[in-house]
């Protein structure tokens, strides 16, 4: 079963060098990303599955998964690591079968079968004048949704986002999400968000969740 | 590897030397920092802007009012000992060419002795080698100090500066100073009408390829102001190109009087060789 799940953005900031020296807003991110894996590991995980978007022709050396990887070594993590890619631009309907596909497996894996998620996704990129994709009034309403269903802990309601809307508004972490979605399904459970902000004008969720037991 | 006042820099390293003149008509400040008071306020300013050496001098490069041994050892040895006392840890450079000068500089804590003079007098090596100093060997053209160019001429100045430059420095590491603690110097203007010093600039990667630290003063000197054909006030954008084009090649440590500027460039110049990351990169990776 899926024990825990940690939500992380994905941007090229959290690779190791990239900012030159240290940037704060940089490692106050890192920092709670660490923390939101650090729950997710504390919950005992037997199996790690890195779920992320990739775009086309990036496959396993997707952003997405080169940053959840570093983030889980940085955080200690010893487990063997799995990868779960999907196309950034995947049907809501694919990435929901993808997701439920990964929660059987996570069942089928039977007694050693507790499996954490850590789904790198963020939002959108058009959240101010000095965003990379510039201002669009959609752009806080549509993350705020997104918020809605993390805080709340029904991870299914993610399956409604609208991927037209998403693309348009740059959102990279649209099917991640969804996928999610799928693999956790009704299962309730209690959001912890150790982040929520756009100090580059990409909004930037860290979350972790543990099913309600 | 440079070793100056026991720290160690590699070839990376970009050092400014800031100029710091106690004398009253320098041909930059005009003695604006003469006064024992405004020359120690110009040590902490130029500490505060970046600056790991001043170069403390106490008679002016050009032809001017006589300053002698005992006049010159009044406006700097005391003045060397009160920087001593009030930045330990900074690099203290004298700009004599008289061996009594260097031995009382270095007595009261001088780290480096800047012969300008490229070896005008054969015994500041000496004092340098006596007190574990360091030293700046400069080409001058074997003129007298402070004497202008006056149709000088050269075969292939490069070649002089090469010769006379390394050969200062080979005569120093047999009279005992530290072959980590020499750096060489062309000599901008000095011995060198601006042909020369713009050639030498051109070809410092020539210098460079010695092994020899090099260091090079520029700022604000006369084959600037020609270049451009602009007085001594407008001089700074033409020796801040001067510094990139110098830093480029390899030159290590920089002469200046104007120094966040400097330190800018050559922080800029580090930036883009690739030896100091950027100090904030966000632009495109969020």
């Amino acid at each position: 079963m899926i024990v825990a799940v940690a939500g992380c953005p994905h941007p090229p900031l959290l690779l190791r060098g990239i900012t030159g020296r240290a940037v704060a807003e940089v490692e106050r991110l890192q920092a709670a990303c660490l923390a939101a894996i650090g729950e997710l590991l504390a919950a005992g995980p037997d199996r790690l599955v890195v779920v992320g978007g990739a775009a086309p022709g990036e496959d396993d050396k997707a952003l997405s998964i080169v940053v959840g990887r570093l983030l889980l070594n940085q955080a200690g993590c010893r487990l063997p690591i799995e990868h779960l890619v999907i196309a950034a631009d995947s049907p809501p309907a694919d990435c929901l079968r993808v997701g439920r596909a990964l929660a059987s497996s996570a069942l089928a894996a039977g007694g050693d079968g507790a499996t954490g998620l850590l789904v790198m996704a963020d939002g959108s990129a058009r959240r101010s004048l000095k965003a990379p994709g510039y201002l669009d009034p959609r752009a806080a309403p549509f993350d705020d949704g997104v918020q809605a269903c993390l805080a709340a802990g029904r991870l299914a309601g993610l399956a409604d986002l609208d991927p037209v809307l998403a693309a348009e508004l740059l959102v990279a972490g649209r099917a991640a999400w969804q996928v999610l979605a799928g693999a956790v399904g009704e299962v309730a459970g209690r959001t912890t968000l150790h982040y929520s902000d756009d100090p580059f004008g990409v909004w930037y969720p860290v979350f972790s969740w543990l099913p309600a037991s | 590897m440079l070793e100056l006042a026991g720290r160690s820099f590699d070839s990376d390293a970009l050092l400014i030397m800031a100029i710091v003149n106690r004398t009253p008509d320098s041909f930059y400040d005009r003695g604006a920092t003469y006064a024992f008071d405004k020359a120690l306020e110009r040590v902490a300013e130029v500490v505060a802007a970046g600056a790991e050496i001043v170069d403390i001098g106490g008679v002016k490069a050009a032809p001017g009012d006589e300053v002698d041994t005992a006049e010159e050892i009044r406006r700097t040895v005391d003045f060397v000992a009160r920087v001593r006392a009030e930045h330990p840890d900074l690099i203290i450079s004298v700009d004599t060419w008289r061996h009594e000068v260097g031995r009382a500089v270095c007595a009261a804590g001088a780290d480096v002795l800047n012969d300008a003079w490229g070896g005008y007098d054969p015994r500041l090596a000496e004092v340098a080698a006596e007190f574990d100093a360091a030293l700046v060997c400069t080409h001058a053209g074997g003129v007298q100090p402070r004497t202008r160019p006056h149709r000088i001429f050269y075969d292939d100045v490069l070649a002089d500066v090469l010769s006379r430059t390394v050969d200062l420095a080979e005569r120093a590491v047999e009279l005992g100073v530290s072959r980590h603690k020499i750096m060489i110097d062309p000599g901008h203007d000095f011995g060198k009408n601006t042909w020369h010093s713009l050639e030498l600039t051109r070809r410092l990667d020539e210098m460079v390829a010695t092994g020899w630290p090099v260091l090079v003063s520029l700022s604000n000197k006369d084959f600037v102001g020609e270049a451009l054909d602009l007085p001594l006030d407008q001089r700074l954008l033409g020796t801040l190109a001067t510094t990139a084009i110098c830093a480029w090649q390899g030159a290590r440590v920089f002469r200046a009087h104007n120094v966040a500027e400097t330190r800018q460039v050559l922080d800029m110049v580090a930036a883009i060789r690739g030896s100091r990351p950027p100090k904030r990169a966000v632009r495109g990776l969020a």
